[in-house]
């Protein structure tokens, strides 16, 4: 369990510093380590399939492809890790990290939590089943995010429309 | 914008009608994200710093909710064993899902991002974001409202009333009234949720109905704030004359639609012995009048400090969309249905037997 909760926590942490983080190569390295212990976790978990997936297409493909183009950035306010992150915030980040690392070891509200979930050794199978059957019976849930995946597209193009005169500036 | 228009309009309609026939948590999740992301080009289409702002407000308010559903759905899964929204019986996955519709809808405490995403977007697609973007969370408010605690709802939405009238006096930008407007009408739509489903969908409708014509027709004056509202008679009489019907349609005044779920509300709540809220509620609303008598003055009733040469404008004359007419038809004169309506829903008393 402790190996559980510690990537679960870790994870957290790179995702908070993908949010926090003063530069965008910190926030791309940030974000690579999102994924790797996020596909740890499933992988201590039992399951083969969809970490491999994961690091091969999100930080093979997609991380690599985005790393490239953050090179092509030009950042006029260069800075070391740290500058710009706001302390207090990163302090109650820490607290609230704590209080949840408490909860799951059972210091705060100790009894009351029960989880009635099926028991995971079986989930070696069971996760690559799931695959097959998102293909299968929940070919909605595959239409869904092929969709958004493509209004991500228009949405993030429209909002970065015209370099330094659109919504958002892209570097 | 023009061109990638038709593919977010299409998915601002298909994402809503995905989570409205869906029941599992994640789907539902996911499609109220993509109609998150899919109005965020809508709201900043002109691209200045203010409707930038506006849209970082609109998405991390709305994600910040989405993570809240999300994480309920899994902590109910974890409880339960299931994603479907009619089992959802945690009670803390409950709450948490409660909380995170109304800071999706816009409540008290949840309110602060209404006004400011709404003054920061242009006036056409604010209708779309006060009407259409509520729908989903609604439905999901209603698919689980015997489980929310009724003091809950009686607190937010109080409130909400109060709060929003309160705020609303003192603004002179149309927009950001709108959306106190908005704010307290929310209040409305869910503080019958438990007694009678049926009203918040009344109540909805109607408040869709009326405040869609509203901003239209001033989408068409282009007033976006009382200073242009005082001079907007010279340039289109029929405009102010319809916005003034379709403002105090908003308000809840009788001979208008408006007053209809204001009536069948406070009817339902004193039947169901909840009279001290129906009694806050009516007074917080007429903090709300007083704001939308202050637009219907200012653009009906007074003539302005400043002169116009003319009594009308000499220029063309501002074109009229017939949805807002139509709208404003439907709008003002739904009352005259619920006569009828209130005849076929009240119990038929037996004949006495001589």
């Amino acid at each position: 369990m402790e190996i559980t909760l510690f990537f679960c926590c870790f994870m957290l942490v790179c995702a908070m510093m993908v949010a926090a983080s003063s530069m965008i190569h910190f926030a791309v390295v940030s974000l690579l380590f999102v994924a790797v212990f996020g596909s740890g976790l499933v992988v201590v978990e039992g399951g083969s399939f969809m970490p491999l997936v994961v690091l091969l297409i999100y930080l093979g493909g997609l991380l690599v492809v985005f790393a490239f183009c953050v090179g092509f950035t030009d950042d006029p306010f260069m800075g070391f890790w740290g500058v710009g992150v706001s302390k207090g915030a990163v302090f109650l980040y820490w607290v609230g990290l704590l209080i949840g690392i408490c909860c799951a070891w059972g210091y705060l509200w100790g009894g009351m939590w029960i989880s009635v979930g099926e028991p995971w050794s079986e989930v070696v199978v069971g996760e690559s089943l799931g695959v097959s059957e998102m293909y299968c019976n929940g070919w909605v849930f595959v239409v869904v995010c092929g969709w958004a995946l493509l209004i991500v597209l228009f949405v993030i193009t429209g909002l970065i429309r015209g370099h330094r005169r659109g919504a958002f500036r892209s570097f | 914008m023009p061109l990638s228009q038709p593919i977010i309009l299409t998915t601002l309609t298909a994402t809503t009608l995905v989570f409205l026939l869906s029941t599992h948590l994640v789907l539902m999740w996911a499609a109220l994200e993509l109609s998150t992301l899919a109005i965020l080009p809508l709201i900043a289409n002109k691209s200045h710093p203010r409707a930038i702002e506006a849209s970082t407000k609109y998405f991390l308010m709305q994600a910040m909710a989405s993570t809240l559903i999300i994480f309920s759905g899994a902590l109910n899964y974890e409880m339960t064993g299931s994603y479907q929204i009619a089992e959802l019986t945690d009670l803390t996955s409950m709450i948490v899902l409660t909380l995170a519709l109304f800071i999706k809808v816009g409540l008290v405490p949840f309110h602060f991002w209404v006004p400011e995403v709404l003054q920061g977007m242009p006036t056409a697609p604010a209708i779309f974001l006060l009407t259409w973007q509520k729908l989903g969370p609604l439905v999901m408010l209603f698919l689980i409202s015997h489980l929310i605690s009724l003091k809950l709802i009686f607190m937010v939405a109080v409130l909400s009333s109060l709060i929003a009238g309160w705020m609303g006096l003192n603004q002179t930008q149309v927009r950001k009234l709108m959306a106190f407007s908005s704010i307290a009408q929310m209040a409305w739509i869910i503080v019958i949720i438990k007694y009678a489903p049926s009203l918040t969908i009344l109540t909805f409708y109607i408040y869709s109905t009326t405040v869609s014509a509203t901003l239209l027709t001033l989408d068409k004056m282009s007033t976006t704030s009382t200073k242009h509202l005082i001079t907007s008679f010279s340039k289109s009489p029929t405009a102010a004359t319809l916005l003034t019907l379709s403002l105090l349609s908003l308000s809840g005044l009788p001979p208008l639609a408006g007053f209809l779920p204001k009536w069948l509300t406070v009817n339902q709540l004193v039947s169901e012995k909840a009279t001290w809220i129906a009694l806050l509620m009516l007074m917080a609303s007429l903090l709300s009048l007083f704001f939308y008598l202050r637009l219907w003055y200012n653009s009906s009733s007074t003539l302005p400090p400043n002169t116009t040469n003319t009594t009308r404008l000499w220029r063309k004359l501002t074109p009229q969309s017939n949805l807002t007419i139509n709208l404003l038809v439907l709008a003002a004169t739904t009352l005259l249905l619920s006569a009828t309506l209130m005849k076929a829903i009240t119990k038929q008393e037996t004949p006495k037997a001589k």
